[in-house]
């Protein structure tokens, strides 16, 4: 798995602090001119160098993006690299507030992708539907019902949706069935 | 007890008196921009900065307040012992006001503070000038300044604005609030929000706290008939104590901060 474009943050930031949801605004939409650009494939966004992001930027400027992303350009699966921890640790307070996750690149050769994870917390039931789908190359709504007594076919559908709106599975409609797919390999998530 | 509080609803014979003879008067910048802000906006009938102030900053600060504008050429991004400025609107779109930004991480850099400390800092002061634009109704009023005082940094960021209460009741949630005492413990609680609760806003003040967690320092918060404060080291939120003042139109939110 390859990364197609990475995205210096620092491209469209005067600062290596990233603060308030104005500058965030900022940053979105030159950011998203981008993706635009993209027609498909694995887009990093790059915080190498970046001290801070609060969460007021990071909700306006990265998590914007990602539901740009999520919702007008699904064919782009969207990832952070080179979180600073207190970056991490504000990323996940955003996240947190505003019910997101996001994909993490953790580690990458030469661009190749090694090891991604998941930050941000699902709420409990999408959780766990992730838990059971997670290393399952591919799967539908039956699948999930059959594996989690409690969920009909129905609520079933409806939470591969919810983890497909986070950008965390892919979809593909054969006939009558939907079927889904982890958006990536070796993605750990909740560890 | 600061000076300001004592003074905010003092005979301004009393006033003139503790000002000019009896005290040595404000100390840090922090305590002028605030009294000038109070005076402006609730007791104009008080003696202006520079009566008992004669030292530049007065000066300066008196300028920049009856100006309201920042200086587009002001770039230089060495340290420097006092600064401020008025808080554009369009923020870090003038380079001028990124340059300010600058000079305070640098200048909290020279205080004593490690990198990730004053980039902390840096990201305060844009994160409640960010708030003056966005949720003051009243964003040309905004004013930002900071001092390297004695192995201590200090900055301030205030606005003449609607101030907390008014603003929180704008959310359904928090319509009912009764006065500032409510307000402004609400206002620096994570994720509460002039957009209610758990709308994913409201986590300006964390920013301010961030680089307080390794540090020894103050936060006080001004706003309507209420004062905010909490310090110590590694000062949290809900250590915070409000009292009760009289009537301050608008925000003025200030921080000291030692290594």
């Amino acid at each position: 798995m390859k990364i197609v474009v990475k995205l210096p943050v620092s491209k469209y930031s005067p600062t290596t602090e990233l603060a308030g949801a104005i500058a965030g605004s900022a940053w979105f939409l030159k950011a998203r001119e981008e993706i635009d650009a993209v027609d498909s494939g694995f887009c990093v966004v790059d915080f190498d160098g970046i001290r801070l992001a609060t969460v007021s930027w990071l909700r306006e400027g990265l998590i914007a993006l990602q539901k740009y992303t999520v919702a007008m350009r699904p064919q782009i699966v969207l990832a952070v690299t080179h979180l600073e921890p207190v970056v991490r640790e504000e990323l996940e307070v955003a996240l947190q507030a505003t019910s997101n996750v996001m994909l993490s690149v953790e580690d990458a050769v030469n661009d190749d992708i090694r090891a991604v994870s998941v930050l941000g917390r699902l709420d409990p039931a999408l959780d766990e539907t992730l838990q059971v789908v997670r290393d399952k190359a591919e799967f539908d709504a039956s699948f999930v019902s059959e594996n989690l007594k409690s969920v009909g076919l129905s609520a079933a559908n409806n939470r591969l949706a919810a983890l497909e709106a986070r950008g965390l599975l892919k979809s593909e409609r054969r006939g009558r069935s939907r079927f889904y797919r982890p958006l990536v390999e070796l993605m750990t998530y909740g560890n | 007890m600061n000076l300001l509080d004592d003074l905010s609803d003092a005979p301004i014979s009393t006033v003139r008196d503790v000002l000019h003879n009896k005290s040595p008067g404000f100390r840090q910048i922090t305590e002028m921009i605030e009294y000038e802000f109070f005076r402006r906006g609730s007791r104009p009938e008080l003696p202006p900065l520079i009566e008992f102030s004669p030292a530049v900053p007065a000066h300066q600060i008196q300028k920049a307040m009856d100006d309201r504008k920042i200086n587009l050429y002001r770039l230089s991004l060495q340290p420097i012992p006092i600064d401020f400025t008025a808080i554009p609107r369009e923020l870090s779109a003038i380079p001028a006001w990124t340059a300010f930004v600058k000079r305070a991480e640098v200048t909290a850099r020279e205080v004593g503070f490690a990198n990730e400390v004053a980039a902390g800092i840096a990201g305060a002061i844009q994160e409640l000038a960010d708030n003056v634009v966005r949720h003051s109704e009243v964003p040309d009023s905004g004013m930002a300044g900071f001092a390297n005082s004695n192995g201590t940094f200090e900055y301030i960021i205030a606005d003449a604005g609607v101030g907390m209460l008014q603003s929180l009741r704008n959310a359904p949630e928090f319509a009912s609030l009764r006065d500032d005492l409510e307000a402004l413990p609400l206002a620096i609680t994570p994720g509460v929000s002039r957009f209610g609760r758990g709308s994913g806003f409201g986590y300006g003040f964390r920013a301010v706290f961030l680089p307080l967690r390794a540090a020894v320092g103050k936060i006080r918060l001004r706003s309507g008939s209420a004062v905010l404060s909490v310090e110590g080291s590694s000062i949290r939120p809900d250590l915070a104590r409000c009292s009760q003042r009289p009537h301050h139109q608008g925000v003025v939110v200030s921080v000291t901060i030692s290594p």
